[in-house]
């Protein structure tokens, strides 16, 4: 590989374009667990509850979505070398758009108000389309890191369907047009937003992300260019083992994605413990959760234990816990990143830029972390029968998500604190 | 003369602070030569800014070699005489 010129233009978005979704992703995670405390163990108990199709959105699009989201708009560049084209505008749009239609949805979930989730529709579907669109014309211009693009490239098609089997139950549902199984498309869609959007961007940042902050071997050549293939691979022949009714098909599909999960999980717990400097810190203590709860669902699907619990694992314990724990290294990485790019500029050097690790304390993170794990002890315990925990769990992850949304305003603020500094 | 400058081992931001140090002492006519795990596309935007030009080469997995010099000077030639 040879970069010269190409890669001379400034790549960074400007700050504020991730922060605003890091800002903001909290605060969803807080509502769901506010949603717990007030509705109690119903709320995870079953999955068709309207409280819970509301608390799995405020988690799922609301917490998890606005943080890939920022996250892709900031690591395009770093790792592909491809910034987002009008990064700024369409950050804005996609921002615009997704937050009401989220909170719609939510609501339309919660009142069981089929024409609230109809009307959700249009900002949801017009966010995502714009979004697509977007990272598709940044992959174009993508100069290095062809396997992370590929797989970019994938997260987008499993969102793209993800998103279409969503809409299309709430218009079933909300036109009174039949759907074959709804728990079918129901199962489908779940698969296709938590493996083949997430799931597939999780082992493919992972692998990145990983080796990048924690000074460790890298993953596999083998396993960073085909886990994320073999994982969309899988869930398209679980889909057609659905659409098709081969129940022998849908279980080799989900059976192989299972597997490219564990094997991801276990690489990472092994890759993480030969790290380079041995320095424990709040994003791992995260990504060790996050990998245990990943290997605890594999571990539960095979031994058949109810949706419910697999629920919670994957996205309290990993859809919540990994990008949690990400964020403390992503975000005050940016501040710092974003202040020595305007010393530079304005050659200010008279201005000292604060150290990374000074914009957010490892206690304040670890408080964050204490809280998030106790939630899930609690909800875990409540699902095994001890229902009357449900409450308590739902405070515990509120106020963790609380603390995580002071600690990443925290960092913003003293970002442009410091930033004023260079007039 | 060749600076090296091995950052291979180290945790962001501790490569982009090194590197940007070491460009303070580089000489006219000198460059540096960094050995990195990963390509340091962020890097790049500053090198720009400060004045510098810069070849990146793959050397291995997880192994890059990334030359740096002052823009206005020549391009580093190694002994060999072959162009970087």
């Amino acid at each position: 590989m040879l970069s010269t010129a190409a890669l001379s233009t400034e790549q960074a978005p400007p700050i504020g374009v991730p922060f605003a979704y890091f800002l903001t992703a909290p605060w969803f995670a807080a509502a769901a667990g506010l949603a717990l405390a007030w509705a109690g163990p119903g709320l995870i108990l079953t999955r068709w509850a309207p409280t819970t199709l509301a608390a799995t959105h405020l988690l799922g699009l609301g917490f998890l979505g606005l943080t890939i989201i920022g996250a892709l708009f900031q690591l395009l560049p770093v790792l592909v070398g491809a910034p987002v084209p009008r990064a700024v505008g369409v950050s804005r749009a996609v921002y615009g758009l997704l937050v009401p239609g989220i909170a719609m949805l939510v609501v339309g979930f919660w009142t069981s108000g089929t024409q609230i989730q109809l009307v959700a529709l249009a900002p949801l579907g017009t966010a995502v389309a714009i979004l697509v669109a977007a990272l598709a014309l940044a992959l174009r211009r993508a100069s290095g890191g062809g396997e992370v693009a590929r797989a970019i490239e994938l997260a987008m098609a499993g969102l793209l369907f993800a998103v279409g089997l969503g809409a299309t139950i709430v218009l079933a549902l909300g036109a009174r047009f039949g759907l074959m199984s709804l728990p079918t498309w129901v199962d489908l869609h779940l698969s296709w937003a938590l493996l083949g959007w997430a799931g597939v961007l999780l082992v493919a940042f992972g692998a990145q992300l990983v080796p990048l902050f924690h000074v460790t071997p890298p993953y596999p050549a083998w396993f960073r260019g085909g886990a994320p293939a073999v994982l969309f691979l899988a869930l398209l022949g679980e889909t057609a083992g659905h659409l098709a009714d081969i129940a022998l098909q849908r279980g080799a599909g989900a059976s192989l994605a299972l597997a490219v999960l564990a094997a991801f999980a276990v690489l990472t717990l092994r890759l993480q413990a030969a790290r380079r400097r041995p320095v424990w810190d709040p994003t791992l203590s995260f990504w060790w959760l996050g990998m245990v709860c990943l290997l605890g669902a594999v571990a539960g699907w095979l031994l058949a234990v109810p949706h419910t619990t697999l629920g919670v694992l994957v996205l309290a314990g990993v859809a919540v816990a990994v990008p949690s724990g990400v964020l403390y290294k992503v975000a005050p990485f940016l501040a710092w990143f974003h202040l020595q790019g305007e010393q530079v500029a304005r050659g200010r050097l008279d201005v000292a830029v604060p150290h990374m690790k000074s914009f957010v304390s490892d206690r304040a993170a670890h408080t964050h972390f204490a809280l998030h794990a106790g939630a899930l002890i609690l909800l875990l315990a409540a699902l095994a029968g001890w229902e009357v925990l449900a409450r308590p769990a739902g405070v515990l992850f509120a106020a963790g998500a609380v603390v995580q949304g002071v600690n990443l305003l925290r960092v913003y603020l003293r970002f442009r604190a410091v930033r004023r500094q260079f007039g | 003369m060749e600076r090296v400058l091995d950052v291979s081992d180290l945790e962001p931001p501790e490569p982009l602070e090194r590197i940007l140090d070491a460009l303070d002492h580089l000489g006219a006519g000198d460059w540096l030569h960094v050995r990195h795990r990963r390509e340091p596309f962020p890097l790049y935007g500053f090198l720009q800014r400060l004045g510098y030009a810069w070849r990146t080469e793959r050397a291995g997995e997880a192994s890059f070699d990334i030359l740096i010099w002052h823009a206005a000077g020549q391009p580093p030639v190694p002994p060999n005489g072959e162009s970087c």
